[in-house]
């Protein structure tokens, strides 16, 4: 696995986390795409490693799905409840933190 | 650009069936894939082109894993683990059905005859603990030694119970008890034309019922026994007179003496060793018959009372003890010293397990430690030998899933993950027959509570349920220990390449825990032959007198004793009548004593008696050796006329018995002689050695023997009736054949000796399911040596023998290892009967043979499709 693959597979929750606390609601390619986006086509997620995550946070009731019939097939959103808006919140200042901590040490 | 809806479906089923998920999974990749398509397909690539882009950026492998992962994180590890066992179980249990059948079967009939057993053993070792102060209640033995003899009686002086709790702070209560045994009268109670005899009848103090709080249905347990002629009686007791009507405030007379009812009992439990039907208060103890007035609680006389003490203070038990000696000392110094009398407290609770008294002296016949010994022994074996079946098959059927812990291994699953794995498969496995034998037994619980006449509820009884659900959870960890830490360390290389062969691994002591079961099998039939023989040998046995074609007749306390002269003429008359004699016992059970100055001897001998009248030697067909039997011709023979038996004979050291002196100590200047000498016959039971006894004339007259022709017992039935009907019209008439009776002695061994069959079947048949099912294993696994044979050019036959022979080596092996245990522990049960059958290899060998033709047919059952098979086909692999 490369050092990049492992950083995604590290960060995911996090990036899903923080683009769902600022869009209402968002469906998995959507995210795919929005982190493509962001990220300059630098960070593209794979099937396999998005889904498990939104899947683990959905158990962990942080965020809550719906499904709804568009363009002919079933389409599953993804929303964050209120405990969701919270863990997005302090988890990404976490981040911040330890970011700046890590930066110091590997610079 | 939009796809279009037949796309859009044939995307859908497409993904579907490459089978890359299912679901709501499906329904996520399918809107996925669709989406980055729609990308493509706005740039102008083609759908074909779009379509075959998207799906190489999803891998099967890659869906797999979402699969999985999302199946975890939405599954906590342990559920999923537990879900994954629960498939795989599930898998193995269908694929191998018979496997899974015989290992449940075999482990449930194992826990129900446990549990059955452990109820049972906790019902005896729970008797009398029911009573609030069960603990406390102590009970005044006394041993004594008269003539070298020791006899110990569990029945007193009724003087000790007030005079001790006068002396000593710690004695809070007592209660004395006596039952009608010495009164001289059958009791009878009578509810308007309702009349029967009743045997359950005690005398006891007004304070029994604060010893003893037997539950009331109604009536008030603290003021029942104040008025002498008050009785309280048990539920069954009240419907027997009184049917629906409520009892409590009516009248009811017994003997000749009306009482009122004052209480009814709810149904006794059946552990309690105060056994009876009716309560009188002791102070109606002249009701009884035996005793004029009361003055007998303050004498000495009698020593026929149960005293029970509460003792409130533990600790003062031996100095109560040895205060009852000094008291006796004290106030009755003459026999207490002659006869070196000793008085002991026996705890309540002791009572049914640890008593040995003599002459049939307990309110109930107490518990046989000895059967229950051999009983819970039984129950463990049987336990044993399924828990082995259980083991051994899934030792086996761990060695057959080798490939599938290769391949576990091989795909990323962690040692512990296995364990586990396999630990809780047993598990589960054990409390699934858990579960089936808890319900098994409460079904079969009222059925064996009646064939036993005890009461057993698992409602009750908890501890033994917890306790056998821990045996369940240590079982299958034990049995799932093997697979779990043997195998899962197995390499999977090794494993899959076949270095290693299912089958080597634990193929040894599989053997010797086969051989466990077949020794205990042998054991239990061993078991089985010798108590069966042993009974039957009782019931055979030359007793030294006729017990066929005699009729017991209760005469005791009826008109028919008063003139008993006038009833045995008529009865002589009739032609269906052969002889007719007087006794004071039922023979067959235990007898009475008395001190006898014997010619020849300084110190008073204890003897056995029986009082008969003319003809009991002719009636019982004795053999008379020496002398004659008592005539009516010759008067001294009712006043001093003895006929002895040959152990009296050789216990007084008399070549020439008759002439000798012998007295009676209560009837001084009567000068007794022996005037007869009878062989030695069986008049108490046969676990008793025929001791000496006395037979002399005289009443009480508690019994008409009588001797009835060969084919005429109907005729000589209705004679009975008819000569008793006009001496006593009131009483009922009620008579019991001798040979009944003294069958009905050994009801106790009886029921042992059909316990004993039911669980050697039992254990037989779940050692041959065990055996049955390793065999088969077994031999699917040797199916290709038996191949190489047959191409090398063996045949069926020697096959066969190849493969019985290790079974029949390991029956012998087994067989040899059986012999000194049976032999020990059914030597140990045929001591509790002085007579006994001798031993004979017979048992052995039919023991043996069952063993090795059952092994054999289960083998060869097997064996024979495996000797048969073609080679071709199983050999057609390599």
């Amino acid at each position: 696995m490369s050092s990049k693959k492992e950083l995604i597979k590290g960060t995911l929750r996090l990036i899903v986390l923080k683009l769902l606390s600022e869009n209402t609601r968002m469906y998995g390619y959507e995210i795919t795409q929005r982190v493509k986006e962001l990220s300059g086509n630098q960070i593209e997620l794979t099937f396999g490693a998005l889904y498990p995550t939104l899947h683990k946070l959905e158990s962990e009731k942080l965020i809550v799905s719906k499904t709804v019939v568009i363009d002919g097939r079933a389409r599953k959103y993804y929303s964050l409840n209120k405990a969701g808006l919270d863990a997005a919140a302090t988890e990404v200042a976490d981040y911040f933190t330890f970011s700046k901590a890590l930066n110091m040490v590997l610079s | 650009m939009r796809l279009e809806r037949q796309e859009i479906a044939y995307i859908r089923n497409d993904l579907n069936k490459k089978g890359f998920a299912k679901g709501s999974l499906l329904d996520e990749l399918v809107d996925h894939v669709c989406c980055e398509m729609e990308d493509d397909l706005k740039k102008g690539v083609p759908f074909k082109k779009a379509y075959e882009r998207v799906l190489q950026t999803i891998t099967p492998d890659q869906i797999k894993q979402v699969q999985a992962e999302s199946f975890s994180a939405t599954y906590p590890t342990t559920r999923a683990m537990l879900f994954n066992t629960l498939k795989m179980m599930w898998r193995q249990a269908t694929r191998f059905r018979v496997h899974t059948a015989i290992n449940v079967t075999g482990l449930t009939i194992g826990f129900i005859v446990f549990t059955i057993v452990a109820l049972f053993l906790k019902h005896e070792l729970d008797f009398d603990k029911q009573f609030t102060h069960a603990e406390d209640i102590y009970r005044i033995t006394m041993s004594s030694t008269v003539g070298g003899v020791e006899n110990s009686i569990p029945t007193t002086f009724p003087v000790f119970g007030p005079e001790l709790q006068a002396r000593y702070g710690e004695v809070a209560d007592y209660a004395r008890v006596i039952n009608h045994k010495y009164t001289r009268l059958r009791p009878t109670f009578r509810y308007e034309d309702k009349i029967f005899y009743e045997d359950g009848v005690i005398f006891a103090d007004s304070t029994f019922f604060r010893l003893f709080d037997f539950p009331f249905l109604s009536g008030d347990a603290v003021t029942a026994l104040n008025d002498p002629n008050s009785v309280v009686l048990t539920s069954a007791m009240a419907e027997k007179y009184f049917g629906t009507h409520s009892p409590v405030g009516q009248t009811i007379r017994f003997n000749d003496t009306d009482l009122l009812v004052t209480g009814v009992l709810k149904e006794l439990p059946s552990n309690t060793h105060m056994k009876f039907d009716f309560v009188i208060p002791m102070s109606g103890l002249k009701f009884s018959g035996a005793f004029r007035n009361l003055s007998v609680l303050n004498s000495w006389d009698v020593d026929w009372f149960w005293n029970y003490l509460l003792i409130s203070d533990g600790e003062a038990v031996e100095k109560i003890e040895n205060g009852i000696t000094s008291l006796a000392q004290e106030q009755n110094p003459e026999q207490t010293k002659e006869h070196n009398v000793r008085f002991a407290l026996q705890h309540l609770t002791d009572i049914h397990l640890f008593s040995e008294f003599d002459y049939n002296t307990d309110i109930s016949s107490n518990g046989n430690l000895t059967n229950l010994y051999i009983l819970v022994s039984i129950g463990v074996l049987v336990l044993m030998i399924s828990s082995i079946n259980f083991i051994n098959l899934s030792m086996s059927s761990a060695a057959r899933r080798y490939k599938e812990i290769g391949v576990s291994k091989i795909l990323g699953a962690m040692r512990t993950q296995l364990r586990i794995q396999y630990l809780l498969e047993a598990v589960l496995i054990c409390v699934v027959s858990f579960v089936l034998a808890i319900g098994a037994v409460k079904l079969i619980l009222p059925v064996f509570s009646t064939w036993v006449g005890v009461e057993m509820i698992l409602a009750n009884n908890y501890g033994v349920v917890i306790l056998l659900f821990l045996f369940t959870i240590v079982l299958g960890l034990l049995s799932g220990a093997y697979p779990a830490f043997f195998m899962s360390s197995l390499e999977p290389q090794r494993v899959l390449k076949g270095v290693w062969k299912p089958g080597h691994g634990g193929a040894y002591f599989r053997k010797v825990l086969i051989g466990v079961q077949v020794t205990i099998s042998i054991f239990l039939m061993v078991g089985t032959i010798v108590v069966s023989e042993q009974l039957s040998y009782i019931n055979h046995r030359e007793l030294g007198f006729d017990k066929e074609h005699v009729i017991m007749l209760p005469i005791r306390g009826t008109q028919i004793s008063r003139h008993f002269v006038e009833f045995k003429q008529q009865l002589l008359g009739e032609s269906s009548i052969g002889n007719v004699t007087s006794v004071s016992e039922p023979i067959g059970r235990e007898v009475q004593f008395m001190s006898f100055k014997v010619e020849g001897k300084q110190e008073d001998q204890f003897v056995k008696i029986l009082n008969v009248t003319h003809d009991f030697v002719q009636t019982m067909n004795l053999q008379l050796l020496e002398g004659r039997d008592m005539s009516p011709e010759i008067g001294s023979d009712s006043v001093g006329g003895f006929v002895i038996n040959e152990a009296a004979a050789k216990a007084f050291g008399w070549d020439e018995a008759v002439g000798k002196h012998l007295q009676h100590v209560w009837r001084e200047g009567v000068d007794g002689r022996v005037i007869g000498v009878v062989k030695d016959f069986n008049f108490e039971p046969l676990q008793n050695q025929v001791d000496p006894i006395v037979i002399w004339f005289g009443g009480p007259y508690w019994y008409a023997a009588i001797k009835t022709q060969p084919g005429a017992a109907s005729q000589a039935i209705s004679a009975i009736e008819a000569a008793w009907k006009k001496l006593e019209p009131e009483k009922p008439f009620d008579f019991q054949f001798l040979d009944a009776a003294i069958q009905k002695v050994y009801e106790r061994e009886e029921r042992m000796s059909e316990m004993f069959f039911v669980f050697a079947i039992i254990s037989i048949g779940t050692a041959m399911l065990g055996l049955y099912g390793l065999i088969s294993f077994i031999l699917n696994q040797r199916l290709k040596e038996i191949g190489v044979r047959k191409v090398m050019g063996a045949s069926s036959n020697a096959i066969l023998l190849l493969i019985s022979g290790e079974y029949v080596k390991l029956v012998f092996i087994s067989f040899m290892a059986a012999v000194p245990l049976s032999y020990w522990v059914m030597n140990y049960w045929l001591q509790t009967f002085a007579f006994r059958i001798s031993w004979s290899p017979a048992y052995f060998i039919i023991a043996f043979g069952i063993a090795i033709v059952v092994v054999l047919a289960t083998v060869l059952s097997r064996a024979g499709i495996a000797a048969d098979l073609n080679p071709a086909k199983v050999l057609r692999s390599e």
